[in-house]
């Protein structure tokens, strides 16, 4: 009741967010999951998290509603019909959008906005307008970091004009994918970098691979998070995999026992969890959007995640020294990958009929953190501070990301430098997408806009949020704690030339600051 | 033959365009005062001085020659502090299929490689025979250079290369011989050449504050425009380093220098 009466009184949340914590507390007075002690004795010990998201779900996690058939057939429901002009069009979606569930109450995925968009597009001068309304629209609506929007990987007007809108905008919100392929032209990739190096968004999602995953019919949601159009994901719950290090007392002991017995708990937990989102919930029969078709129960998995791996390899080689650890040391990076072939064999032992999409099996993600993590780092990251040489940090992060077709990515800073040279910065894109990087991301050091651990915000607001101001967005608060958890401004910079040593600070300060 | 390497990078996004890998070789005929890199201006003598300094053992005679041991160094740069020779002891030999080699491991991701120094073209015959190499390999090569070279061999050399990226120091001979200790005739029959073959990417001025630069800001402009406007004329900024710690020029000397790039013709400038 404290914790009720503490929202209600607390002077540093908007309206939207008192409502939003409110609910999660009411919910949070059930218990209709019946969790194992096990279970239970996992989760006290911050290895298993179901990630907030609340002891009776009652709707799925994420959903990435099928945009293309909305634009095709209206809503009964929301009693709208196709649209015939841009502003209609744009209009339509953004209704849809607050009504689409999820985890945070706002809509996870909005869609290939440039594909939607450019069948309306023929006066380009009016459809700038109108987009650069729609997307700041969304920026204060939709107030929170992890509403995503996917482009490409053709380039189109309307591709183009969002790009445009996007570097003149500098919005935090929304989060933005360009799904990146042989189709994508050089110019579109290049205008997507120039957004890139202002706006810290998009992403370049490696379009080849995820088509390998999914088929063409998928979206990048949330923080970047690949999962089937038309349906999502039921939920997301992590691992902690260097707090179940801890639990080993040995390598073996590790592989052989601790690492299954850790992955059967969770899927356990998420089992429950699907159980009473598709049997008991009411969900899959009462929404206007599995209703009309525009999602299918058919269409939905749920996400295994992880993080910290990292400090799991380093405390079970017992690595001390920088060149001992994960990302500078053959035998550290092979047992990381070793770990991550593990635990994907582990998970796919496990099968949830309510899966279909992915032949019944949970599909792995790279978490990228929460705000109360400390010195543990995201999925399966190089440690921030810690990151080798960059074309050796992506090759080593290749390897890895390939295991995680539900999201992961590794984020690179630039300096001011490469804003003079696009090309640069394409280069390096093209050479980590050969070597089969799913994820990348970057933003430049010294911009406002930048990217924490899977969202964008603003220097300036977390300022604001920091001397007690309210701020429109609910994610500058997570943007607060985890960019002093995670030391985001230790993370390597690409220098357009020098190559610095690194020096492995990030997790000392911390701890001694916490 | 072999090759006297001062180091590479993998990336590089300020030697030509897009992402290159940058060979910088040893050896240089300028001593500019302001020289960023001074220990690639000369040959190790095998002196030993750096020796005692180095305190993570990385370093030691053999035969007479030092010996680097990389998997000891750590990079802290003293070696180079305390050499009297203006020179590094971390150079290495190394072979054209050796830099071939390396090029191929990271030819997805870059647009081509840059040579750079020192100066390149001291290492004449060595760098002849790395370009020819690229060439069959189809690598772009760009050089970066001094362009105190005798005409004949640049002209030789331009069937090579990409691109070259010469710099103008300054434009007074006089001043020219005072900052590095050569005249400047060749200089610009070289870059005119180079010009008139669309050879050169970019032509770059190290702004140091000691100087006055609107002479030279004036005529490069002029021959680059009336060439190919588009040419990039790059205006570097002194960064104070090591032993100069001179301050660098205002932004505000930097803006109008490109204001009168500009008035001269040039369309293409880059102030970094
Ligand atoms: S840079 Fe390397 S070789 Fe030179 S002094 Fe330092 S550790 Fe020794
Ligand atoms: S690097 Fe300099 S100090 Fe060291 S041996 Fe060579 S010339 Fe002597």
């Amino acid at each position: 009741m404290d914790n009720i009466l503490n929202i209600i009184k607390n002077k540093q949340l908007t309206h939207e967010q008192k409502v939003t914590s409110l609910s999660r507390e009411a919910e949070n007075t059930l218990d209709v999951l019946h969790l194992s002690p096990e279970i239970k004795e996992f989760m006290d010990k911050d290895i298993i998290c179901d990630l907030f998201e609340g002891n009776a779900p009652y709707r799925p996690r994420y959903i990435l509603p099928d945009y293309e058939k909305f634009m095709k057939q209206g809503s009964a429901f929301l009693k709208l019909n196709a649209p015939t002009k841009l502003y209609e069009a744009v209009n339509n979606l953004l209704i849809l959008y607050k009504h689409t569930p999820s985890i945070t109450n706002f809509p996870v995925f909005l869609g290939e906005i440039d594909k939607l968009l450019e069948p309306f597009i023929d006066d380009e001068k009016e459809a700038y307008q109108i987009i650069k309304l729609f997307l700041t629209h969304i920026d204060r609506t939709l107030t929170d970091s992890f509403v995503h929007a996917n482009i490409g990987p053709e380039q189109t007007k309307a591709g183009m004009l969002i790009l445009k809108a996007e570097a003149e905008l500098v919005n935090s919100i929304p989060n933005l994918t360009l799904k990146y392929s042989e189709k994508t032209s050089d110019t579109f990739a290049l205008e997507a970098i120039k957004t890139g190096l202002t706006a810290a968004k998009p992403y370049f999602a490696n379009h080849n691979m995820f088509v390998n995953d999914f088929g063409v019919n998928y979206g990048i949601a949330s923080c970047y998070n690949g999962l089937p159009t038309g349906g999502g994901a039921y939920t997301l719950s992590r691992i902690n995999l260097k707090n179940l290090s801890f639990e080993s007392s040995s390598i073996e002991d590790f592989l052989n026992t601790i690492l299954p017995k850790g992955v059967t708990l969770m899927c356990e937990m998420m089992d429950k969890r699907i159980q009473f989102l598709v049997n008991e919930s009411g969900f899959f029969e009462s929404n206007f959007l599995i209703e009309e078709g525009l999602a299918l129960k058919e269409r939905f998995t749920a996400m295994f995640g992880i993080h910290g791996l990292a400090e799991c390899v380093n405390h079970l080689i017992k690595a001390n020294q920088l060149k001992e650890k994960f990302g500078h040391n053959k035998m550290a990076d092979d047992l990381g990958l070793q770990i991550i072939k593990r635990l994907e064999k582990e998970v796919n032992k496990h099968n949830n009929s309510h899966c279909k999409i992915s032949d019944n099996k949970f599909l792995l993600h790279a978490q990228c953190g929460i705000g109360t993590d400390v010195c543990t780092t995201p999925g399966c990251r190089i440690p921030v501070g810690e990151e080798p040489e960059l074309l050796d940090q992506i090759m080593q992060a290749a390897q890895l990301q390939k295991y995680f077709p539900a999201g992961t990515s590794d984020i690179f800073t630039f300096d001011d430098m490469a804003q003079k040279n696009p090309q640069f910065v394409l280069d390096i894109i093209k050479g980590a997408m050969k070597a089969d990087l799913r994820m990348f991301s970057f933003y430049t050091k010294n911009n406002d806009l930048i990217r924490i651990t899977g969202y964008l915000v603003k220097r300036s607001e977390m300022e604001k949020y920091k001397n007690g101001e309210r701020v429109l967005h609910d994610t500058v608060e997570l943007g607060v704690t985890s960019s002093e958890s995670f030391n985001i401004d230790d993370r390597k910079l690409i220098e357009s030339e020098k190559e610095k040593d690194t020096s492995a600070k990030g997790c000392l300060e911390s701890l001694t600051k916490a | 033959m072999f090759g006297v390497i001062n180091k590479s990078l993998n990336h590089s996004s300020v030697d030509g365009p897009g992402n290159r890998l940058v060979i910088f070789f040893q050896g240089c005929n300028f001593s500019c005062s302001y020289c960023h890199n001074p220990e690639t201006i000369k040959v190790c003598n095998n002196c030993g001085i750096c020796i005692a300094h180095c305190s993570s053992n990385a370093l030691s005679m053999k035969d007479k020659k030092i010996v680097w041991n990389q998997n000891l160094c750590v990079d802290c740069g003293k070696c180079i502090l305390v050499c009297p020779n203006s020179s590094s002891p971390k150079t290495q030999l190394l072979s054209v299929s050796d830099i071939i080699q390396q090029i191929e491991k990271v030819q997805h991701f870059i647009s081509g490689i840059t040579i750079s120094g020192g100066e390149c073209t001291q290492q004449y015959y060595f760098l002849k025979e790395l370009l020819i190499a690229c060439k069959q390999q189809n690598i772009s090569a760009f050089i970066d250079t001094n362009a105190h070279l005798e005409f004949e061999k640049m002209k030789e050399l331009s069937q090579y290369f990409d691109k070259a990226m010469p710099d103008v120091k300054i434009y007074s001979n006089h001043q020219h011989r005072q900052l590095t200790g050569k005249a400047n005739e060749l200089v610009f029959q070289n870059i005119e050449f180079l010009l008139q073959a669309h050879k050169v990417h970019e032509i770059r001025s190290v702004i140091y504050p000691e100087f006055d630069y609107t002479e030279t800001i004036e005529k490069v402009s002029q021959l680059i425009a009336s060439y190919d406007h588009r040419v990039i004329y790059k205006l570097i900024k002194f960064r104070p380093h090591g032993l100069n710690n001179k301050k660098s020029p205002s932004d505000e000397i930097m803006l109008f220098l490109k204001t009168r790039a500009e008035h001269f013709g040039c369309s293409n400038i880059i102030i970094s």
